[in-house]
């Protein structure tokens, strides 16, 4: 239907139900032609006009009138043919523009937004989750719905009626789809490509009254509405979702409180616990502040250290309590060396009352794989301890908070990051 | 301003305002201290 034609001279017609005259752009081209005046569909196929139905209803609204010309994508069209349709939930409007000497396009309204089609001679393939066409993979958007035709105004290449049935499936690739009618087994295929409704109104010189509107946005329809139909706003969202990080890490700081900070050097005896080694004081300056404990061991391999923590308060000889541990493992196997473990653990402590407290460790050593209750392990004495650097530290900031609402700023972003990923 | 952002805008300012309260209670899910069934412990044996 794209190809050019052999331009004929428009005629016109009386309508055989209403009498009004109508003008047929598509002269050798129309089959069927819907009464602007009074809705009766005609057959135009042959010299004499036959009234396939009769209608005496009041004229159809549409945006823009049938004969209107407009200039779109640098050709001359004259609208020949409107048709209303619809779906379970939704209603549009379709134009049928005509060009002599290019041929049929389609222009197609939906809520104030608008798309120019071209009927497709190539066709894609693929299946009903994708379709490649002319080199590029176009993806499903919604599930196959069918479309009625209701309002049939002007002139068609096609035998059309009111109540036509026609199933459709669309995908997308970016802001074009590829739109795939069935009725029966005619399968016809168009292309469609957002045009701006502006450029629509200057083209066919539409009165502004009559100009679809977009609908009011709903809270969910910015996020259900397709990728590259919705505003850009993926630019400001980061900038929101950084700008929230950095206040908030800003604001973590100012109200970690005062920093009140004690350390000293233990020696974790190997083979026992050494309990109760006095690693400091430390005072905690608001009602409510973060202790962070961090061991750090020196140069040992293969040997671990456990470390309870008690953070006494010496008002009341409450205790908060916690677990360290360092340790560090290396060898050598069939893959060659290998190390793990870490010679620093961080302990972190919540909801510490305010008060002055005095960190207490346990501590033992452990040899890896042997421990000296089984047997001495190669290099170890009686006399070894592991010296272990312990610092207390209160206000500090709880960095697994502010980490995962970085996480869960990024995810409706990177929803949109991935959605238009997949889509391109 | 898409309806979208402004969504955003509420979901960034309530995400940051839990993140602030549970800072200010000193509240982690990461936190590692004991929690134990009847309060704290005392640990008389270390006052010496």
């Amino acid at each position: 239907m794209s190809a050019p034609h052999a331009p004929k001279a428009p005629r016109t017609l009386a309508c055989p139900n209403c009498g009004g005259t109508l003008a047929l752009e598509a002269a050798g081209l129309t089959v069927n032609l819907g009464c602007r005046y009074c809705g009766s569909l005609l057959d135009v196929s042959r010299p004499e006009v036959e009234l396939i139905r009769k209608y005496n209803r009041a004229r159809a609204r549409f945006a823009i009138d049938l004969g209107q010309r407009g200039r779109l994508f640098g050709e001359d069209w004259a609208v020949i043919g409107a048709i209303k349709r619809k779906d379970q939930s939704d209603n549009w409007s379709e134009y049928l523009l005509y060009n002599p000497y290019v041929g049929y396009r389609w222009l197609v309204e939906y809520q104030g937004e608008w798309q120019f089609g071209t009927l497709l001679l190539d066709l894609p393939e693929g299946d009903d989750r994708a379709v490649t066409w002319r080199g590029e993979r176009y993806t499903r958007q919604w599930s196959e719905q069918e479309a009625v035709t209701g309002t049939v105004t002007g002139e068609f290449y096609w035998r059309i009626a009111n109540g036509d049935r026609a199933r459709c499936l669309s995908f997308a690739r970016g802001e074009t789809v590829l739109s795939r009618e069935s009725v029966e087994d005619e399968v016809t295929w168009t292309q469609l490509v957002p045009v701006e409704a502006d450029e629509v109104r200057s083209a066919f010189a539409i009165d502004g009254r009559r100009m679809p509107r977009k609908p009011r946005p709903t809270p969910s329809s910015g996020f259900l509405r397709p990728a590259g139909m919705e505003a850009d706003d993926l630019g400001p969202m980061l900038l929101v979702g950084l700008a929230a990080a950095i206040l908030t890490l800003l604001v973590m700081v100012f109200i970690a409180g005062p920093v009140d900070r004690a350390s000293s050097v233990i020696a974790a005896p190997y083979g026992m616990t050494r309990e109760g080694i006095k690693v400091g004081s430390i005072t905690v300056g608001r009602d409510h502040q973060f202790v962070r404990i961090t061991a750090r061991g020196r140069e040992f391999d293969n040997r671990w250290v456990d470390l309870d923590y008690s953070l006494v308060d010496r008002a009341s000889g409450q205790a908060v309590t916690g677990y360290g541990l360092v340790e560090h493992y290396s060898g050598r196997d069939s893959d060659g060396n290998w190390s793990e473990g870490n010679r620093r653990a961080d302990t972190l402590l919540g909801g510490v009352a305010r008060g002055t407290y005095d960190l207490y460790v346990d501590a033992g050593a452990h040899a890896w794989p042997v421990d000296l209750a089984v047997g001495p392990a190669p290099g170890w004495s009686l006399a070894e301890q592991i010296p272990v650097t312990i610092t207390a530290e209160a206000g500090g900031l709880p960095w697994g908070n502010w980490i995962t609402l970085l996480i869960f700023l990024f995810i409706p972003p990177g929803i949109i990051v991935w959605h238009r990923f997949r889509n391109s | 301003m898409t309806a979208r952002l402004v969504l955003y805008t509420i979901f960034a300012a309530l995400l940051a305002g839990l993140t602030l309260l549970s800072s200010f209670y000193a509240w982690s899910p990461y936190s590692d201290e004991d929690h134990h069934p009847h309060g704290a412990v005392y640990v008389r044996p270390m006052h010496k």
